[in-house]
């Protein structure tokens, strides 16, 4: 009788481990994350829209349309959202990078849409990786039906912009990048502060940040004159962008730049580590300018107890000479 | 009203079942208690041997002698009834401790011999406790963190738990403190049980207490598997749904309970907020006048000289809470339309104060029943035991049911079977299976078109272990989860891989 239950029980078990399983990889390290969607690593499913040209209409399912606000996209966006419809033989939509990544993601679709012709409607929120390749990038949707099936892929191209302003130039090449940018980005959320010293003696950022948005353009007096972007994690207000920018949208005025790095606030960190990058605009064979980035003007650790809540300029990390 | 009636209906089955063998339930062995480290009496054992005659037989040590007369044979029987009487109360003298084995508890740290509901009370000041330390790992592990911060890695040493314990027990009072250590979810180190009792005692003193009043933090008395020391238990924790039902081991509250003859049972009105162990800031505030009252009512009885049955039914019902929102003030926001980072016109908009909202309470209740079968192998003792609970609205650790919320009472379903037997008095294997469905009514939408959803969770735990009785257990096990957490590409719910296994070693104090 034990015998006869043991039996059964080690048979139940090897029958109930032969379910389908979704992959133990939660896709939190992808460059691409949807929010409420599954994961699954591979390839997506479906054939690539360019090898179904030649068929009219692509085959179904498939993802019929892709709509989303704005295809310029910032390292590190948060929920973006994309949506769209998809045949009515549909069950999931799948979206990857057609270059990026590990795997795809899906989510079920929706209600039919009765203004489209009762296609099904789908919408995902996508959440982007902080150390995307700037430039363009293909995201690739696809439908995916009850029995697995899945016909045309319909692509997207977007571009990734840089970590610093830019205006928007590694999307649109005619559109000039500022002549000079100087970065400064940290590990830790610390209210860290960029501070440089122009030639002629003026004190950008600290206590005196202007901020600009980002490829807003220039807003100082006047464009050879830099200006701070933005003032990160200040006060402790953490906002996690842990990167401030002094942007000239213009030649700087030539001579020696002195910069600081000052450690405004811990914010209960124990340290951070940073690093103070210039950005040069070169132009390129093409007949367009481009940012460029220098090696590394700086690399460094600050600990907490030189936190000095704005007192001085913080630490002096080196200095840059332009022409 | 439904739960007790189903609790009454089965108890008066239960009770029929056990009605030809209460004679024998007044041997019914006695439970070791919850992390409890007192003398337990002696078990009874069907193998043991018969017990010394009274009366040595006589003949071979009865000196030699002429034809006895009626007084001398008188005399020379009485002689032999002191003496026997003589050898039986003169104790032997007891062999010498070496100093490096202290004296070993004989409370069992595994509960094959009894069911916790027959527990003792010891007379006296005991001090004791036990360790849980423990290596775990698991599937969903990652090196990442959750939305709230908290690492996901669950591949780690563990201690689950470090208990010590002090009880002191008089003829008619018994009160007990028991603190808990652990770093289940970061350090946690507090109180788990603080008992006020007063005790009706049995003239039989290994027999538990006819009644017992027991107030302050102490265990919950429903079913089994509840109410199971976490020490004595072999399976590492508690199922699924005992965990969502009762996400922690104890409550504030009062029992009347007791044992008359094979009849076991539990009166209780508890604060129905549960302390969990694993949490650093359970706090076990009762948002609610309303008390949750519950009761089990039980049989133990040995129907056959190698089995030992018991069971019960139980019911509890009581009052949930959905908690208000605060008021608020008008706020600024900012609405990224167009979602190109930069602030636009017509992005900023005005979030006007909202009201307080009222919180609300609703009812739940769970009713449960609960059998155990106790077998003595030839390789050693087993236990064949099992638990099934239906509940409404009484989730309160998993899937927390709020139905003022969800706008439904949600249907919780949960069962359990397990096996374990010892191997020789140094070995353990056993699997348990257990399964928590915690809606009924779920559902999905796929395409436009509601769909019943399954989120039924099933675990397959085999486990074996070694033994050093009454002293350490080293245990592994393996847990093999099913659930409905995540959907394949078609959009199918299939299992979320979150299978998991621990190593784990509990030490006696």
């Amino acid at each position: 009788m034990r015998a006869t239950l043991t039996t059964l029980a080690v048979c139940a078990l090897a029958l109930s481990c032969k379910n389908d399983e979704a992959s133990s990889n939660q896709g939190l390290d992808e460059p691409l994350r949807v929010q409420s969607g599954q994961f699954v690593a591979g390839a997506l499913p479906g054939a690539p829209e360019a090898d179904a040209s030649t068929v009219d209409g692509g085959v179904n399912p498939q993802v019929t349309d892709v709509n989303v606000a704005n295809t310029a996209i910032a390292q590190g966006e948060l929920g973006l959202v994309f949506s769209g419809h998809a045949a009515i033989d549909a069950q999931t939509a799948g979206v990857r990078f057609a270059d990026l990544g590990t795997g795809y993601w899906v989510v079920p679709v929706g209600a039919p849409d009765p203004s489209d012709e009762g296609l099904l409607t789908w919408q995902v929120s996508a959440d982007f990786g902080r150390d995307l390749p700037p430039g363009f990038h293909e995201l690739v949707f696809a439908a995916i039906g009850a029995d697995g099936s899945s016909g045309t892929q319909s692509v997207l191209s977007v571009c990734i912009d840089t970590p610093v302003p830019d205006n928007l130039n590694v999307c649109v090449p005619k559109r000039l990048p500022p002549a000079a940018v100087l970065s400064l980005d940290w590990d830790a959320p610390v209210d860290l502060d960029l501070v440089v010293e122009t030639p002629d003696g003026k004190l950008i950022g600290g206590k005196t940040a202007s901020r600009l948005p980002p490829d807003a353009g220039a807003v100082a007096t006047s464009k050879s004159e830099g200006a701070l972007d933005r003032d990160s994690n200040a006060g402790c207000v953490i906002d996690d962008i842990d990167r401030e920018n002094v942007v000239w949208q213009s030649a700087p005025a030539a001579g020696e730049y002195q910069v600081w790095v000052d450690l405004f606030g811990a914010c209960g960190q124990p340290a951070v580590r940073f690093t103070v990058t210039l950005w040069i605009a070169e132009a390129q064979a093409d007949g367009t300018k481009r940012l460029v980035k220098q090696p590394p003007l700086a690399n460094g650790l600050l600990v907490a107890a030189q936190a000095n809540g704005g007192s001085s300029r913080g630490l002096f990390v080196g200095d840059f000479v332009l022409k | 009203m439904r739960g007790l009636s189903f609790a009454l209906t089965s108890f008066l089955l239960l009770a029929w079942t056990v009605r030809a063998s209460s004679a024998a339930a007044q041997t019914a062995k006695p439970a070791p208690d919850d992390d409890l480290e007192v003398a337990a009496p002696t078990s009874v054992d069907a193998g043991a041997p018969a017990a010394s005659p009274l009366l040595p037989s006589s003949g071979a040590s009865s000196p030699a002698a002429p034809a006895p007369t009626d007084a001398t044979r008188e005399v020379a029987e009485l002689r032999a009834r002191v003496q026997a009487l003589e050898a039986r109360t003169v104790p032997a003298p007891a062999p010498p401790e070496p100093r490096s084995e202290p004296s070993v508890p004989t409370t069992p740290s595994v509960s094959f011999d009894a069911s916790p509901w027959s527990r003792t009370w010891a007379r006296g000041l005991v001090v004791g406790g036990y360790i849980q330390a423990q290596y775990q790992s698991s599937q969903a592990s990652q090196d990442q963190l959750d939305a709230n911060g908290t690492p996901l890695n669950q591949n780690r040493f563990l201690v689950r738990r470090a208990r010590l314990r002090i009880d002191r027990g008089w003829d008619y009072a018994f009160a007990t403190i028991e603190i808990d250590g652990n770093n289940t979810n970061g350090v946690a180190f507090g109180l788990r049980r603080a008992e006020a009792s007063l005790l009706l005692r049995a003239s039989d003193a290994s027999a538990p207490p006819l009644a017992a009043l027991t107030a302050g933090l102490t265990s919950i008395p429903f079913g089994y598997e509840l109410y199971e020391p976490n020490r004595t238990r072999i399976f590492l924790e508690r199922t699924t749904a005992s965990r969502a039902f009762f996400p922690g081991d104890p409550d504030f509250g009062a029992t009347i309970s007791g044992a008359v003859g094979f009849f076991r049972y539990a009166l209780a009105a508890f604060n129905g907020t549960p302390v969990p162990d694993s949490e650093p800031n359970a706090l076990g505030f009762d948002p609610t006048s309303a008390k949750d009252v519950m009761a089990r009512f039980g049989a133990e009885t040995q129907p056959a000289k190698e089995v030992g049955v018991s069971g019960g039914v139980s019911f509890v019902s009581g009052t949930g809470f959905h908690a208000g929102t605060r008021a608020t003030k008008a706020t600024v926001q900012w609405q990224d339309t167009n979602q190109n980072g930069v602030l636009d016109p017509g992005e900023v908009i005005g979030v006007p104060g909202q009201a307080a909202t009222e919180s609300k309470t609703f009812s739940r209740w769970a009713v449960g029943a609960d059998l155990q079968v106790r077998l003595r192998t030839p390789i050693g003792r087993a236990l064949v035991y099992g638990e099934v609970y239906v509940g409404s609205n009484y989730d309160r650790g998993l899937f927390i049911a709020d139905p003022v919320s969800s706008g439904i009472s949600l249907r919780e379903v949960g069962w359990y079977a397990a096996y374990v037997q010892e191997v020789t008095a140094y070995g353990l294997v056993g699997l348990r299976v257990d399964s928590y469905d915690p809606n009924g009514d779920a559902t999905t939408q796929r395409a436009g078109t509601l769909l019943p959803l399954d989120q039924t969770i099933t675990t397959w735990s085999p486990m074996f272990g070694l033994v050093l009785p009454n002293r350490a257990r080293l245990v592994f096990e393996y847990d093999h989860i099913l659930n409905h957490a995540a959907i394949d590409p078609r959009g199918v719910p299939v299992p979320l891989p979150e299978d998991q296994w621990a190593l784990r070693l509990q030490v006696e104090m």
